[in-house]
């Protein structure tokens, strides 16, 4: 699921500064499950943003709502009305969201939200990126741990120097981590694969990545015709 | 047994322990008489500030208890009342009661207090029962603010009326309900109950007695009760602790241990609660204020029940209260300060004298008085110590048939121990009156509801309670105000609204105005609003459309001084209370049928006797046992510690078991799967994919001794178990000279719980030795000695029969080594300072229990909890202590904690008893204030599943959360955490609570 954190609260404050009739309008789905835009939080905010504003003599109308996916048109389309009607809407979905209200209405969309990657559920309340969507996947020779994604360094052959004596990496600004080439040494070594580990990666072509730009899919057959 | 049989139990004590088995009774099917000396339920408990090893407080636990007792339609409280004689036989007594008058009506008194405000005793001057004499009451008084039931008391020893007949009687004229009645006079009733429960509790130890500490003498000595007080929040100084002496607070304090207990001048036994409490008392007080210095004078730290461990390490660690070992002969009073000198033997030996602003007796159990003449008149025998006479396979039968025993009348207790002999009781009397269940409770027959939709129609009830809140609060100016809010087409202001004429009215105005919404504004909701939900169901309404107003506890009473101001904020609060009752729903109550089966999962000693009171109770059981054979956890064991014979208790277990016509043994069988809910469960077994449909599980597996690594253990033959050691002594094959055991092997970070059972082993092991070649040499090398409650007396054997007693540091345990063929032990005493070197014959180790390692698949599979240490863990570490969670789940056993036969026995029968509660029930009442899922809000992001403490949440065949409202318990975590506001808890939707704080907020209209 995409996760992303909600932006501190001067931040929106600030985005919010010239308006007066806002749309919080919250997503249901990824934002959701992590805890960042849904419903529930989308009551929050506007309470603390009404608040604010109250106290600092600049009361704001703030409409509160959520829809199944900001992604998708289809479930955007009952709010166009409400939409149209206000200074600015102020979602609480991923960048997706943002971008896909923007294309449909002409009314600023700001975002609440720091959309930050795309990660598993490690316990509630803990979120871990685990896969950098690069496009070229590897998993099946890594004993099915990511190292595009979970070292520091994208290295594909590892482990660097930079490995401790009790297995973490030594980049460690989100708290201590282990290295994720010897997550994948030991994990293969479980599956009776450690022979994998001696394979050189070549060089990774990184077109598939953001790197070649923005990325599209279509598939041909689903496409309906208009 | 008479061939008459009632269906009535006469329950003598209304602590703790007597609430207990009232409940469980009542709860079942049987009448119950709850029988108390004093004015009030509630007992020691109730005088507690906060119990061990969680510090909750007590009187939060309690007070639901004693409302529940209170309120309980199949319970009658008889305060004031003492047992005169018992006659007859089981199934068919007749107890004979003495009751003191009161003085009051408690049906017409309200605990407004006005009586005792009007007393010509203008201060309080007797000594408070309830503050052990640290607070002052009146000769008329209310024993304490929760107190049940709820009334003022006259004491007749120390009333001016009574002493001398010359009083004005202020009281009288003050009360406005006619409550007072100084006619009343003793009465003399008999009952006929078909048995008895005896649960009269302990007396603390009279530390009168106990000269060399002063206590009565100094003023700044205090008993551990009396400093319980102390630390109360409702005790005589509000929570603070300040000394007798001069109100100044205390810096340093001491604790001593023992008083009155493990010493032959006073009483023999360990009182087994009191380094506990103690403890307790110590990190309480710290958090009380922080410049307290706690000292606690120890012999041995009985740190042996589940969890105790954790909470002194908590204390060394975390609150800095300081341990001394050493026992105090002496307390001297320094004259000018009243501090005291308490003279003591440090870690290094020496004797040092240091001086203490507070010294805290930390006094024993002993029997109390009127427990003597209790069992004298019920004709049942007492042990050497003055406690009831109980066999250690049946803990809670006494001498007489039909009479049973519970709690600290059977010897020093803690209060799980307490609650799980008081379920156990209530189990046997409801195996042995199990004909009779249902004859004589009675069930209320209600109106059908009549649909309530469309819009609200509002009757508000404003209540005078006498002058409580119209002495404060313009009541007329309320219910007028009411009558203008929106939604209200009734509004009135009553005289007394729990009065029995006014509910008769309440129930006319509903049919008249076709009300469809209920408000009371009046007192607290915690006493009466189960009583106006009940009288809005006879009259036809739904009971969950009714909201109670609290406009005296938080109105009148805390703003007397600002009537004006006090009847804006109770216009205020109903306000809220009427914006809240426009948008309730009704909820639906739905029945859910029961099926009487029970699953016993353990085939142990546990599950075997679990499986026997339950089929004894008249419910069909299957005993499910995973390994070939039954009671195989007793196999080992030839006798208790006290000498009973456990092969032939065994033997009996098994023929029994196996010949029950109700129960169904499964060997050699696991459970596959359960699903289903409390009533109505579902297992599929291994074997054979047999399923079996039942109404409650008990989880009864057992601990087992854990075989240790270290020590030569499994190298050298000459090193064994205790349990092997027991065996070898029963063969008779004993022959070693110089014996050597060693205590809490393999007792470590892992697995530093205390496993309550070793040391009480050993000596049993020790002494039999001894008994069988008293020219041997047997040492015993220990941290602590856990002799507690009558085990003390072994182990005092044990030293006069020579065993040799050496303890070591924890961090410096006993060494075992071979050298040619020889052991060697080497041990550093703690006391001496010196390495001792051993050439024992043979090494005995104590090496504690481990919980089964089945455990782990059997929390996962009913999704019940597990400590760190693979013990399973109950609903309520003191009072649901057999109890999951999950209603319908229950546990007993080894696995649940460590324990002696007696007391797995009893835990075994508390949990057939709890579960009895249900399986003798048609059916369960579901639904009512329970959370639901909205599926199209529904994201199943988990977070409800995961956080549900029943196991209520389920993501269901679409992919969503589902709740059963069954095993819901309305805590309203789901609701509050749901990140998609999918989940609503009924009675609390967010906009029944928002529309409440917007009226709160809102400008005056």
């Amino acid at each position: 699921m995409i996760v992303a954190d909600q932006k501190p609260i001067e931040e929106i404050l600030q985005m919010l500064e010239p308006y007066k009739k806002v749309l919080f309008l919250g997503c249901q789905t990824c934002v959701a499950v992590c805890m960042a835009g849904g419903e529930k939080e989308v009551g929050l905010l506007a309470a603390a943003v009404r608040l604010a504003r109250k106290q600092q003599g600049r009361p704001i109308e703030i409409i509160e709502g959520a829809v199944k996916r900001q992604c998708d048109d289809e479930f955007n389309e009952p709010w166009a009305k409400t939409i149209e009607q206000q200074e600015a809407v102020l979602s609480l979905a991923c960048g997706v969201g943002v971008n896909k209200l923007s294309e449909r209405f002409d009314v600023p969309i700001l975002p609440a939200l720091n959309t930050k990657f795309f990660g598993e559920v490690e316990r509630q309340g803990v979120w871990a990126e685990v896969c950098a969507g690069c496009g070229n996947c590897i998993l099946h020779l890594t004993g099915g741990i990511c190292p595009i994604a979970r070292c520091a360094k994208n290295l594909l052959n590892g482990p660097c120097g930079g490995v401790r004596a009790d297995g973490t990496c030594e980049v460690a600004h989100n708290g201590p981590r282990p290295c994720a080439w010897v997550m994948i040494y030991e994990r293969l070594g479980k599956l009776n694969q450690r022979q994998n580990i001696e394979n050189i990666f070549a060089a990774k072509d990184w077109s598939s990545d953001r790197h070649g730009g923005p990325r599209k899919r279509v598939r041909e057959d689903m496409l309906l015709e208009t | 047994m008479s061939e008459i049989m009632h269906g009535a139990v006469a329950v003598v004590g209304g602590g703790i322990g007597g609430i207990q088995a009232a409940l469980d009774l009542a709860d079942s099917g049987f009448y119950v008489y709850l029988i108390e000396e004093g004015p009030a339920i509630g007992g020691r408990m109730a005088q507690l500030d906060k119990t061990f090893p969680t510090n909750d407080c007590a009187m939060c636990m309690l007070s639901p208890k004693l409302v529940e007792v209170g309120r309980h339609p199949n319970v009658q409280i008889m305060t004031l009342a003492s047992v005169e004689a018992l006659e007859g036989q089981p199934g068919n007594f007749q107890i004979t009661l003495r009751q003191r008058p009161r003085y009051v009506d408690i049906t017409r008194c309200i605990a407004c207090g006005r009586c005792i405000a009007s007393c010509v005793y203008q201060d309080a001057k007797f000594p408070s029962e309830f503050d052990v004499g640290l607070g002052k009451r009146k000769p008329i008084y209310i024993p304490f603010p929760q107190a049940v039931p709820l009334a003022a008391v006259v004491d007749p020893q120390t009333c001016i009326f009574f002493k001398s007949g010359r009083c004005p009687q202020n009281c009288l004229k003050a009360c406005e309900r006619g409550a007072l009645d100084f006619t009343q006079t003793e009465r003399v009733l008999t009952l006929d109950v078909g048995a008895v429960i005896v649960a009269p509790g302990f007396e603390p130890y009279d530390a009168r007695r106990v000269g060399e500490y002063g206590f009565g003498r100094y003023a700044n000595v205090l008993t551990a009760p009396q400093f319980e007080r102390l630390l109360s929040a409702s005790g005589p100084t509000t929570g603070k602790v300040l000394r007798p002496s001069d109100g100044k607070a205390p810096k340093k304090v001491a604790f001593i241990q023992c008083v009155g207990s493990r010493d032959l001048r006073h009483q023999s036994y360990c009182s087994a609660v009191c380094c506990m409490y103690a403890t307790k008392e110590a990190i309480v007080a710290k958090e009380h204020d922080h410049a307290i210095e706690p000292t606690i004078f120890y012999i041995d730290l009985r740190a042996y029940g589940k969890g105790f461990e954790n909470l002194v390490r908590r204390a060394k660690e975390e609150h800095g209260v300081r341990y001394v070992r050493s026992m105090i002969s002496q307390v001297t009073e320094v004259p000018e300060t009243k501090n005291l000198l308490v003279c003591y033997r440090d870690e290094s030996g020496s004797l040092r004298e240091e001086e203490f602003d507070l010294v805290v007796l930390a006094v024993g159990m002993r029997p109390s008085a009127k427990g003597q003449e209790l069992a004298r008149k019920l004709g049942i025998e007492l042990n050497e110590h003055g406690f009831a006479k109980t066999s250690l396979f049946n803990p809670v039968m006494s001498t007489r048939e039909g009479v049973f025993v519970t709690g600290a009348f059977t010897g020093p207790k803690d209060i799980p121990e307490t609650v799980i002999q008081a379920s156990a009781a209530a189990a046997a009397v409801e195996a042995l009156l199990a004909p009779a269940r249902g004859t004589r409770t009675k069930a209320k027959q209600y109106p059908e509801e009549f649909v309530s939709e469309g819009t609200p129609r509002i009757g508000v009830f404003v209540c005078h309670c006498g002058s409580n809140i119209a002495g404060v609060v313009d009541v007329k100016a309320v219910a007028e105000y009411a009558q203008t809010l929106p939604g209200v087409v009734h509004a009135e202001n009553v005289l007394y609204t729990c009065s029995q004429d006014n509910l008769k009215h309440m129930k006319e105005v509903i049919r008249e105005k076709q009300l469809n919404r209920v408000v009371v504004a009046s007192c607290t909701p915690r006493n009466l609003a189960a009583l106006f939900q009940d009288t809005i169901r006879e009259a036809g309404l739904n009971k969950f459309l009714f909201e109670m107003v609290n406009i005296r506890e938080q109105c009148s009473w805390v703003h007397s001084d600002q009537p004006e101001k006090a009847t804006e904020k109770a216009k205020r609060l109903v306000r809220m209370g009427v914006a809240k009752a426009r948008e309730l729903k009704p909820l639906a109550v739905q029945s859910v049928k029961v099926t009487p089966v029970a699953l016993v999962l353990g085939g142990g000693l546990s599950g075997m006797v679990a499986a026997l009171t339950l089929a004894d109770s008249g419910f069909e059981t299957h005993l499910v046992e995973k390994s070939s054979e039954l009671g195989s956890d007793l196999k080992e064991i030839a006798r208790t510690p006290e000498g009973e014979d456990v092969q032939s208790l065994r033997a009996n277990l098994l023929d029994r078991v196996c010949a029950h016509p109700k129960i169904r043994v499964r060997t050699n069988t696991a459970v596959k799967e359960i699903s289903g809910f409390v009533g109505n469960f579902s297992t599929v077994l291994h074997r054979g994919e047999e399923r079996i449909q039942h109404g409650v599980v008990i989880v009864a597996t057992e601990a087992h001794e854990h075989k240790p690594n270290e020590y030569l253990y499994g190298e050298d033959g000459r090193v064994l178990t205790q349990r092997e050691l027991e065996a070898k002594i029963e063969r008779s094959e004993a022959r070693e000279k110089t014996i050597v055991m060693i205590q809490c092997v393999g007792r470590n970070e892992q697995r530093p719980y205390c496993s309550r059972i070793c040391c009480a082993e050993a000596l049993q092991n020790a002494l039999a030795l001894l008994d069988q070649d008293p020219d041997r040499q047997v040492y015993v090398l220990y941290r602590e000695m856990i002799s507690y409650g009558f085990l003390e007396d072994l182990y005092r054997r044990a030293r006069d029969s020579g065993v040799v007693f050496i303890r070591y540091d924890e961090q410096a345990p006993p060494v075992v080594r071979k050298e040619r063929d020889q052991l060697f032990v080497t041990v550093r005493d703690a006391r001496l300072r010196q390495e001792v070197l051993i050439k024992p014959d043979l090494v005995v180790l104590s090496t504690g229990v481990v919980p089964d390692p089945y455990n782990e698949e059997l929390s996962r599979l009913l999704k019940v909890p597990l400590d760190a240490y693979g013990f399973f863990v109950e609903a309520h570490i003191k009072l649901r202590p057999v109890d999951f969670a999950s209603h319908g789940i229950f546990l007993c056993g080894g696995s649940h904690a460590p324990g002696t036969i007696s007391e797995l026995i009893a835990k075994a029968q508390a949990a057939a008893g709890r579960a009895a509660i249900i399986l003798s029930k048609e059916q369960l009442e579901a639904g009512g204030i329970v959370a639901s899922v909205d599926p199209e809000k529904c994201t199943a992001c988990l977070t409800c599943v995961r956080e549900c403490p029943f196991g209520a949440v389920f993501i269901n065949e679409l992919g969503l959360a589902e709740i059963e409202a069954v095993k819901c318990q309305g805590c309203g975590i789901c609701a509050a955490d749901c990140p998609a506001k999918a989940i609503q808890l009924g009675q609390f939707e967010d906009i029944q609570e928002l529309r409440m704080l917007e009226e709160l907020f809102a400008y005056e209209h």
